[in-house]
């Protein structure tokens, strides 16, 4: 019993067998989408947040944040994400946990993907510090994907990918009329560090049953320097408009190693095997934080509307697949109801800030079909942020 | 105290939304007609489970069975019936794709459902749904008491003896739907896909079979009862769910012939 847990657990979830070669394939899309940290207070309101200022890490989403000056510090924000709450907890993944089953849960966790890309587990951990206009954040991010050619998780290719960003920002604001117009201008140069698995799939598990010893842990790295400008405008009665140019000089370049252990760091930055074109995408916002004078304390609205990959749009398909917006309400200063709609999905959470600490929690949805409505995913995310919210 | 109440509130509110998760499954655009999903794989699945073709189960015995097949047709009350035909590689690759597309989306899911309860079959698909439980049931007894014993490898024998225990159990659906037609169409394929591999495994030895080895037949076989399994969740009547007990990791488990 032992050896079958581990087998399941090698196969798939950390080694793979030594190849001579790899190549992209459907197993590696998801390793290509543009990096972004996940934050449960971001994911309860759909997915909106370009607009919407007053956190630590809201430069991140849109580098103007950082013209509001003020000092915001978190350090851990971490942010767990599971895929497939409601089918896991409908399997009988949790009984076979309670007995001490591991073998048999992990069967019911992966029974529950499908045909095509399948996100299985993310986690988020990060410091973010503002510092009057300047922003400075370390995040990496480990997401572990599968890709499955039928419906069965045994056929099913799985790549596990790590991101490390380190994040530097500047912002400042052009006041017009005192408390009514203002622009707030920010940019934001990231260092980004990925690496991914070759893919894990049956053949990992015939080798590692065959002999054990010659599984080894090939590897794709790239790195990038990625610019991120932001614009947002401080309209009367709390409307703010956001547009972000996210993904300038995106190029990655990349570097693969037959196992891990070849890997070196200094090595892998330079004389590069292949590279990634990023393409620069185009987002717009839209919020509302209106000020309740004298009863901000009681409750604290903000509603928001994102559209992203503006230059995209083609056909109105594509206007909703990129359509993200939410609402909060943050009550008595300690309670926060949200709730939103992303991608057409609705999406709930709720936050406690009880300083200094900080507990979100959010039920969102995502599309990772090939073409809008192929196929969603739902998700359930935890985050745990201390001191600044 | 007052921060207490509300962090009571928010963890109630927060155990709350988990129970409403279904409703949140609907896309809001697509429910109000905005957009439209495409739904062509079920299409897809509709026109291959038309296609069906039957076959005489002699035929199917002597190519299959090959030395085995005086045994199998030996079996008491075994006499000849139209059975399901095995597809060819591509045309069950095509098959599986579909069903597998559809049911990954969430409104294909839903018309696939519609689409599997129909019990629109000819009457020769009827037949052979009935004819090719009849063979599996016979199959099996015949596996059983014989060819278990001749697999050398104790964890494959443990797989085709787990395996063996859930298929004795599937009944005869009445009446036949179209789930109930493609479900035998991938038991077909699977598992004569599995007898091919076990007896070339058996004749020439792993060495011999180029890149087969009982634990790549048995990984195609754990594959082929889960894409089963995964579409019997959505067949309604009498074999609904069924092979829900049979679990991979335990499989895995008898594959290693129950080492520790």
């Amino acid at each position: 019993m032992k050896r079958t847990l581990a087998l399941v657990l090698l196969a798939f979830c950390g080694l793979s067998l030594s190849a001579a070669e790899w190549t992209d394939g459907p197993q590696y899309r998801l390793t290509e989408e543009l990096y972004q940290p996940t934050s449960a207070r971001v994911t309860a309101m759909g997915g909106s947040s370009l607009a919407v200022e007053g956190y630590a890490d809201s430069f991140l989403s849109n580098p103007a944040a950082l013209g509001d000056y003020a000092f915001r510090f978190s350090l851990p924000a971490m942010t767990v994400t599971v895929f497939h709450p409601t089918d896991i907890s409908r399997g009988g993944f949790f009984d076979h946990a309670k007995e001490g089953d591991w073998a048999g849960a992990l069967d019911e966790y992966l029974r529950v993907l499908t045909y095509g890309q399948n996100e299985v587990q993310r986690i988020d951990v990060g410091a973010n510090l503002q510092l009057g206009h300047l922003g400075l954040s370390v995040q990496t991010q480990e997401r572990l994907f599968g890709y499955l050619p039928d419906s069965s998780y045994v056929d099913g290719a799985y790549v596990l990918e790590d991101t490390t960003a380190l994040t530097l920002g500047l912002g400042f604001r052009l006041t017009f009329v005192e408390d009514l117009l203002s622009l707030d201008l920010g940019t934001n140069v990231q260092l980004l560090y990925q690496f991914y698995s070759r893919q894990m799939d049956r053949h990992t598990v015939e080798a590692l049953v065959d002999d054990p010893d010659s599984v080894k842990m090939p590897i794709t790295t790239g790195w990038s320097l990625p610019v991120t400008v932001g614009a947002t405008l401080h309209a009367p009665w709390g409307f703010n408009v956001s547009t972000v140019a996210r993904g300038i000089n995106g190029k990655v370049y990349c570097k693969r190693y037959e196992d891990f252990e070849d890997w070196d760091f200094d090595d892998s930055l330079k004389d590069e095997e292949f590279t990634r074109k990023a393409d620069v995408r185009y987002d717009g916002g839209l919020s509302w934080q209106p000020e309740i004078f004298g009863f901000d304390w009681v409750a604290e609205p903000v509603l928001s509307l994102d559209l992203v990959d503006i230059s995209g749009i083609e056909e109105s398909e594509d206007l909703f697949e990129r359509l993200y917006a939410g609402a909060q309400v943050r009550l008595l200063r300690t309670v926060n109801l949200r709730a939103g709609l992303g991608q057409g999905y609705l999406s709930v959470g709720a936050g406690l800030d009880l300083a200094p600490l900080h507990l979100d929690i959010s039920y969102w949805r995502r599309e990772y079909g090939e073409t809008f409505l192929d196929k969603s995913i739902d998700a359930l995310s935890f985050s745990f942020t201390l001191f600044s919210k | 105290m007052k921060r207490l109440t509300l962090a009571g509130l928010a963890l109630v509110l927060a155990a709350s939304f988990c129970i409403s998760c279904d409703a949140m499954a609907d896309n809001v655009f697509e429910k109000s007609g905005l957009v439209e999903a495409d739904t062509s794989s079920v299409d897809e699945v509709a026109k291959q489970s038309q296609a069906t073709k039957t076959v005489s189960s002699d035929d199917v015995i002597d190519a299959l069975f090959d030395k085995y097949a005086t045994d199998v047709k030996k079996v008491s009350g075994y006499s000849n019936i139209t059975i399901v035909t095995k597809l060819d590689d591509e045309e069950y690759e095509t098959l599986v794709g579909s069903l597998s597309k559809a049911m990954a989306s969430d409104s294909g899911r839903d018309k696939l459902k519609d689409e599997l309860a129909s019990t629109a079959l000819t009457d020769a698909q009827k037949g052979a749904v009935s004819g090719s439980v009849t063979l599996l049931h016979q199959a099996v007894e015949a596996f059983q008491g014989d060819l278990e014993q001749e697999i050398k490898d104790e964890g494959t024998r443990n797989v085709v003896h787990s395996v063996l225990g859930q298929l004795a159990s599937i009944k005869k659906p009445a009446p036949a739907t179209v789930g109930d037609l493609l479900i035998v169409q991938m038991l077909t394929n699977t598992l004569s896909n599995a007898a091919r591999q076990c007896a070339t495994l058996y004749r020439e030895g792993e060495d011999a079979a180029e890149e087969q080895t009982y634990v790549h037949c048995g990984l195609d076989l754990l594959a082929g009862l889960q894409n089963i399994q995964n579409l019997a969740e959505l067949v309604s009547g009498e074999n609904k769910n069924y092979l829900s007990s049979l679990t991979v990791a335990s499989l895995l488990e008898d594959l290693q012939g129950g080492e520790e």
